[in-house]
């Protein structure tokens, strides 16, 4: 692969999956400055793999095992770093939804915390799952059986779900 | 419950990357790659210009010791490269072609693999290093006074061992602090399979 057509191609990567991976990142980790950490460090891999990539499996398949590897043990580092904490991140809004431009931010961040609760493997099938991934990538890129990740997937949507709507009592992340 | 997990995709799916400049990034990229191709280029040769000088520099036509002596510091200067390349310096970690399950067990043998190389390989090193030091400077020495060649042995055992206990113990602390819980975050994230 020459330099130009590797250039070209991380570009096209680039352009078309950032966003997925940008917000997988920001499902992983707790706080935007560390989920553009993240962020950067899948772009590194990408570039360093782009050689090695021999289009025999979907790019974007490619993408999210780099993506979700480097998810995985970035998320093991920070977790060693902060130790098991629960609380809630510096930063991070939580406030109830008000009418206006704020609510659908606060719904977003808390779509975000209820993601990063769940435990990595369930993160993982909960981010492919809103990005519309099928059922059969998510088993390729988990490696774990269809049957498994459908029934994940369906208490994943419960927690999720549950954790979204808001309660008549007490607090919705409880 | 079905419209409320759409619901929930449409809201995920608004949230947008803010854009980077790619040039700049593509650039750094290749700056990095660069110094680390220049880093293992130089890790390689190291090892046969350091084996080149010391034929150069040691009488090894003289004397079978020192050529026996030497083989010894080549083969296990090599075989140090070797250890430092496998763990460390591949150039490609295979982060692409694994799922997580596969990924996650290859990342824990991994860094199992870089442990054992400072708890168990790297002391072997200082034992072969030691006993081909020993062999040339008992051949060097021979004019010397019997007690002077024993305390120079002696001398110069400990030193390399003392040294090589030091700072394995040393990088051993930093590993207790960094690999360790890391190997035990991985191996908590494969049970949960």
């Amino acid at each position: 692969m020459t330099k130009s057509s590797k250039e070209t191609q991380f570009e096209a990567i680039y352009r078309d999956h950032r966003d997925k991976v940008y917000r997988l990142c920001l499902g992983f980790v707790r706080d935007k400055d560390t989920a553009d950490d993240l962020f950067q460090e899948i772009l590194i891999k990408v570039w360093r793999h782009l050689d090695s990539f021999r289009q025999e499996s979907d790019i974007s398949t490619w993408i999210y095992r780099i993506a979700y590897n480097t998810a995985l043990t970035f998320s093991a580092r920070e977790k060693k770093l902060t130790g098991n904490q629960t609380e809630l991140p510096e930063g991070l809004d939580l406030r109830e939804p008000e009418i206006g431009s704020d609510e659908q931010e606060a719904l977003i961040q808390r779509l975000y915390y209820s993601i990063s609760e769940l435990p990595e493997l369930d993160r993982v099938i909960a981010t492919l799952l809103l990005e519309n991934t099928p059922y059969k990538t998510i088993a390729e890129i988990s490696g774990i059986s269809e049957n498994y990740v459908a029934v994940k997937v369906n208490r994943i949507k419960a927690t999720l779900t549950q954790k979204l709507n808001p309660q008549p009592h007490g607090n919705q992340l409880q | 419950m079905e419209t409320n997990f759409n619901d929930i995709k449409q809201l995920w799916q608004s949230k947008k990357a803010s854009s980077l400049d790619l040039r700049v990034l593509i650039q750094s990229l290749r700056q990095t790659e660069k110094s680390q191709k220049r880093e293992r280029i130089c890790i390689v040769l190291s090892t046969p210009a350091t084996v080149g000088f010391l034929f150069w520099v040691m009488p090894w036509r003289e004397s079978a010791g020192i050529l026996v002596s030497l083989i010894l510091i080549a083969m296990i200067m090599i075989w140090a490269t070797w250890l430092a390349y496998s763990s460390r310096l591949k150039p490609v970690d295979s982060t692409e072609s694994f799922n997580n399950q596969a990924y996650l067990t290859t990342q824990i043998t991994r860094l199992k693999y870089r442990y054992r190389i400072a708890q168990r390989h790297m002391y072997t090193y200082g034992i072969v290093l030691c006993v081909a030091l020993n062999i040339s400077y008992f051949i060097l020495l021979e004019p010397v006074e019997a007690w002077i060649r024993v305390l120079i042995h002696i001398g110069l055992t400990a030193a390399v061992m003392g040294f090589m206990h030091r700072s394995l113990k040393k990088r051993l602390k930093k590993y207790d602090l960094s690999i360790k819980p890391a190997i035990k975050t991985l191996e908590e994230l494969l049970a949960q399979r």
